[in-house]
């Protein structure tokens, strides 16, 4: 998706990335086409419900998609001016954890069970940091200060199941971002966390962001979190991005039907609600997509047109696009 | 720790149908295999009360460990208390005779956060649904399919599914036959521990507003157990808000979000995300883990993350008073 | 993507493709299901299979080779006479015996004399050295090693599944001794893993002699301690599960919920391992017969089939071959069955497909 021209160059240029998995039903279209940009400092958040290829557009960034049965089919990935999908395996593997990093959805298997948190945060600053050994260590404790983990010094020689849920992801943080990455990737960091504990993991990662001036991409399918977090929003559907703008844009005006409907179905802390809006229905299969738009046969406004082509970006607003017909 | 009694205000006036007293719950910590030591007690719940009034539904909130499931748990007779009682309808269920805890027992039935394992993946629908049907009503083959059809109909399933296998159901539909098991004895409470926790976003609405609409058809009570406070306000009446085994504030959900009183309360829902961008958010980030039940801190349990703690909060438990009707907090700054 | 969709469109009405074929081959385990339904068709219908009584002596025809094996001849010399003992000859031939194949033999004269006779298609699998009909005695000792398996399998199950859920279900209906009756159940289990199988049977067998009761209760012993294991850790999963807390809420009694949520969770462990021991047991009740401990001659089993076969291996190797391919067979396919059914049973894996 073309954003508007602003004089920064963005850090992170996804265009008109597909990967497709091959299963036994055929091919699964899990990521069909799509296109952002991430500039310095910025929150993208990138929300959808399940299976719409969250997580694969991620993975594809990282160049971590199993092959077979996945496969990169096109696209550009431009992280500080490197097309990642050029690189060598061995060259990626030096800009993964050092320009761009990951944490997972799940702590608990993000985090080796046999070695100490001290063994896999050292373990990370070394593979891509050229520091003398000693001072291995104390980065390693700082990072972990950085966290706010409790007495550091101790904890370092802890296994992961001495740890709490909330104190895992917190090293699962401080391994992401030991490196100063560029670009920082958060799936679903928060899902398996406490209210409480969670908002001080969101407010650790923003505080991190601040100092050192990282960009960030949330993948989440809770638009609490977007409407915490992020400067900017891409709304998934079925492996491609249905709407893109600013996070006020899409609270504000939202203008594909399913982002509607999405923000509709989310019950209000600050507001009674008489009744939730439910989308009917279920998202297509990525196997066997549908000629038009994908969301034709849940959507309230769906015309002969939608089902004959899929729809292409309009602009609602500067910086604000919709993939529907009804902008047309 | 006093028992708030909700006097009914509200002009609701609806018959209290179940009521804990003092609920409590300790499981021991044992050391050694042949010879087991009592080392200890985890104290899960640690002196509960609350009601449920009829056709009502009470939200319980609060973190991960604090004692939710196992309040529920005792309230199914699931576990049987360290100590208190429960009263269905003024009677003690545990003084009850066999046939007073068996009627107990088909009016309260129970639906689980993971659609996924509380399905016998062996069983097909219609017997899954039927079950509590067989063990407790005396029934014949052809009444119990008719019943089960219209409980599938009820729930938004067609007849066609009652002979399928709970593995050919998705996440959302699954939990829908739940709630058509959960209601076939025509439940007078049903609880529910996070019921939607477990699906994707978009079909949780779907869920909920077939829950309550379901209440409003059966004037069934739910005991909604939830973390996510928004759901907590689209479902609840009442909520009561716990911390470590015990409940700090317990108030009708406006009230309580409107203005909510304790310190821990306050926090939670500062923590709670905000709906939109634009929401200003009072920041109260609480500092430091939960506290573990096997020791809990002494005095308020709330004090060594308390952004208002004074002096006696350290060694003096507060009390629970009801600040304005229907109002529970148990805190010193009131 | 068009080319799949066409494959699969046609498949349904012409015959399979081959990628269909291997891609069925390669999940499903045709071959061990094939060979075990032959050999149980085989096994239980033996006098309908078996060409000949197992048990019928006929010496003249006496070590005859399987069929596909031609005749086998060596020339020799003749002699007036011939010391058997004497390492020379060993190629010559007496006139006597030489006049016996060749009427004008004379001495000097080199003949062609047969060694092996050629197989025959009358004993296809040839015959032993009392002229017994191998391929008789193979499917007669099927039935056999069937027959034992099958009912010391049948009781070790019994048992050893009732001590698995007693074991993980007693406090449920004990609610005082259970732990303890659990305790001693898995101690007793721990006890038999260590006794030394094959040692034993055969202190047992001398002591209380040779008996196909014997056997089958020593057979039904190894079989039972592999289940209570198991199926006592599935029954404390499964009794912690939602769906049985749910059952209790409902009101079901601690027996409908063993038998209906319970007891059919573990039929699958069950299976299971029922299917890996199979193959143990026969492994197990040949052995016994090899050493003289199972069973007795002249009842075909495999495993004395192989033991006697044993001493003429040299000479007539098929006595002893048929029987040990036959226990090859059955072992492998039923750990090839085993494994599959363990991975496909298995919740984690089986998503996979
Ligand atoms: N290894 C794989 N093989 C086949 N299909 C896959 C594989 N990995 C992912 N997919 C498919 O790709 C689609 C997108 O999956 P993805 O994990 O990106 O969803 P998501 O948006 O992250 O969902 P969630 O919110 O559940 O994490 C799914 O339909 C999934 O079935
Ligand atoms: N059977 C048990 N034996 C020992 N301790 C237990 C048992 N069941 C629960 N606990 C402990 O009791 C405490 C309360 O657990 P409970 O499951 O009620 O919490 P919860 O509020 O439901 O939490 P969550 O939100 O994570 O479900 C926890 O510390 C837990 O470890
Ligand atoms: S293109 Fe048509 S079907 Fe798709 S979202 Fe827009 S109106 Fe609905
Ligand atoms: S009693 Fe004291 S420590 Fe406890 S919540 Fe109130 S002010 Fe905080
Ligand atoms: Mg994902
Ligand atoms: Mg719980």
């Amino acid at each position: 998706m073309a954003t508007a021209n602003t004089s920064e160059a963005p850090v992170l240029k996804v265009e008109n990335l597909r990967t497709y998995f091959r299963t036994r039903w055929g091919e699964v279209k899990a990521v069909d086409g799509v296109s952002f940009e991430l500039r310095k400092g910025e929150t993208l958040g990138i929300v959808g419900e399940s299976g719409s290829g969250k997580s694969v557009t991620v993975l594809s960034m990282m160049r971590l998609i199993p092959i077979p049965p996945g496969r990169i089919v096109e696209g550009t990935i431009t992280l500080d001016g490197e097309d990642l999908l050029q690189l060598s395996e061995s060259e990626m593997s030096k800009v993964r954890g050092s320009k761009i990093a990951l944490i997972i959805q799940d702590p608990m298997t993000s985090l080796n069970p046999v070695f100490t948190i001290g063994n896999q945060v050292t373990e990370a600053i070394r593979i891509h940091q050229d520091i003398p050994k000693r001072s291995v260590m104390e980065k390693a404790l700082e990072v972990l200060r950085k966290v706010n983990i409790p007495a550091a010094e101790t904890r370092i020689r802890d296994y992961p199941h001495q740890l709490s849920g909330g104190m895992r992801q917190r090293v699962v943080g401080a391994i992401g971002i030991s490196c100063q990455p560029l670009v920082l990737i958060a799936d679903e960091p928060t899902t398996s966390l406490d209210v409480t504990i969670q908002a001080q993991y969101l407010k650790l990662l923003r505080d991190l962001q601040q100092e050192s001036g990282m960009s960030l991409i949330f993948i989440t399918h809770d638009f609490g979190i977007v409407a915490k977090m992020c400067d900017r929003v891409a709304v998934m559907y079925a492996g491609k991005i249905v709407e893109e703008g600013s996070v006020r844009d899409i609270f504000n005006k939202p203008s594909h039907p399913y982002t509607e409907a999405l923000l509709a179905s989310v019950p209000k802390m600050e507001e009674d609600v008489d009744r939730l809006y439910a989308i009917e229905g279920q998202p297509p299969l990525l196997h066997d997509l549908p000629v038009g738009c994908s969301f034709a046969d849940r959507c309230p406004y769906v015309m002969d047109r939608c089902r004959e082509e899929y729809p292409p970006e309009f602009p609602v607003d500067e910086g604000h696009y919709s993939a529907c017909w009804r902008l047309a | 720790m006093t028992t708030p009694v909700t006097t009914s205000g509200n002009g609701q006036d609806r018959p209290v149908i179940l009521e804990a007293r003092n609920l409590k719950k300790y499981f021991p910590v044992t050391r050694g295999i042949v010879l087991a030591r009592v080392t200890g007690y985890i104290k899960a719940v640690d002196g509960v009360s609350f009601q449920i009034r009829a056709g009502e539904t009470l939200g319980i909130v609060g973190e991960s460990g604090c004692g939710k499931t196992t309040t529920a748990k005792m309230v199914l007779m699931l576990e049987q208390p360290t100590e208190g009682s429960i009263y269905y309808n003024g009677q003690d269920i545990y003084q009850a005779d066999e046939a007073g805890r068996k009627e107990y027992r088909s009016s309260v039935q129970a639906v689980f956060q993971d659609p996924w394992s509380s399905l016998n993946p062996r069983m097909r629908v219609k017997d899954l649904i039927a079950e509590p049907m067989v063990i407790n009503w005396q029934l014949s083959k052809p009444e119990i399919r008719e019943r089960v059809l219209e409980l599938l109909q009820e729930v938004g399933l067609s007849s066609y599914h009652a002979n399928l296998y709970p593995h050919e159901f998705s996440g959302g539909q699954r939990q829908r036959l739940a709630i058509a098991r959960a209601l076939s004895l025509n439940p007078k409470i049903i609880v529910l521990d996070e019921p939607v926790s477990a699906l994707d976003v978009s079909i949780r609405a779907q869920i909920m507003n077939l829950l309550k609409d379901l209440q409003s058809e059966y004037n069934v009570s739910y005991m909604l157990i939830a973390h996510h406070l928004a759901t907590v306000r689209y479902m609840c009446n009442w909520v009561a808000v716990m911390y470590l085994g015990q409940v700090v504030e317990l108030a009708p959900v406006k009230e309580l979000f409107d203005n909510p009183l304790h310190p821990y309360t306050k926090a939670l829902m500062s923590a709670a995300l905000p709906s939109h961008p634009d929401t200003e958010q009072e920041e109260i980030i609480l500092t430091g883990e939960v506290p573990s039940p096997l020791n809990p801190p002494e005095g308020c349990h709330f004090h060594p993350r308390c952004p208002f703690v004074m002096d006696q909060c350290s060694h003096v438990i507060p009390e629970t008073k009801e600040i304005t009707p229907n109002h529970w907090v148990s805190c010193h700054l009131y | 993507m068009a080319e799949v969709s066409t494959t699969l469109s046609r498949s349904r009405l012409r015959f399979p493709s081959w990628q269909t074929i291997r891609y069925v081959l390669r999940r499903w385990p045709v071959a061990p299901i094939a060979i075990l339904i032959i050999l149980v068709i085989v096994g239980v219908a033996a006098p309908l299979f078996a060409p000949f009584d197992p048990l019928r002596v006929d010496l003249p025809a006496r070590n005859t080779p399987p069929f596909w094996v031609p005749v086998e001849t060596e020339l020799r010399t003749v002699k007036q006479t011939v010391d058997k003992l004497s390492e020379e000859d060993r190629l010559n031939i007496s006139l006597r015996n030489a006049r016996k194949i060749k009427e004008d033999a004379a001495v000097g004269d080199v003949i062609s004399v047969i060694t092996t006779p050629a197989g025959s298609f009358k004993h296809l699998f040839g015959t032993d050295q009392t002229g017994r009909d191998v391929l008789s005695r193979v499917i007669f000792g099927a039935r056999v090693s069937l027959m034992v398996t099958a009912v010391s399998l049948t009781s070790g199950v019994v048992i050893g599944v009732a001590m698995g859920l007693i074991a993980g279900y007693a406090d449920q209906i004990f609610p005082k001794y259970g732990k303890h009756l659990d305790e001693a159940i898995m101690r007793v289990v721990e006890i038999t893993f260590a006794v030394p199988v094959i040692l034993v049977a055969l202190v047992i067998v001398i002591v209380f002699g040779k008996s196909f009761i014997v056997l089958l209760g020593l057979l039904a012993f190894v079989a039972w301690n592999a289940f209570p294991r198991n199926v006592r850790a599935e029954v404390l999963t499964l009794k912690t599960s939602d769906y049985v807390a749910l059952a209790r809420i409902s009101g079901a009694s601690s027996f409908r919920i063993l038998f209906v949520h319970i007891f059919p969770g573990v039929l699958n462990t069950v299976l299971v391992i029922a299917t890996l021991r199979v193959g143990q047991l026969i492994l197990i009740e040949a052995i016994l017969s090899f050493l003289g401990a199972g069973v007795q001659p002249p009842k075909p089993a495999w495993g004395a089939m192989v033991a006697d076969g044993r001493e003429y291996l040299g000479s007539a190797w098929w006595i002893a071959f048929f029987p040990g391919i036959g226990i090859f067979l059955v072992v492998m396919s039923l750990n090839f069955l085993g494994d599959w059914m363990r991975d496909r049973f298995d919740p984690r894996l089986r998503q996979l497909d």
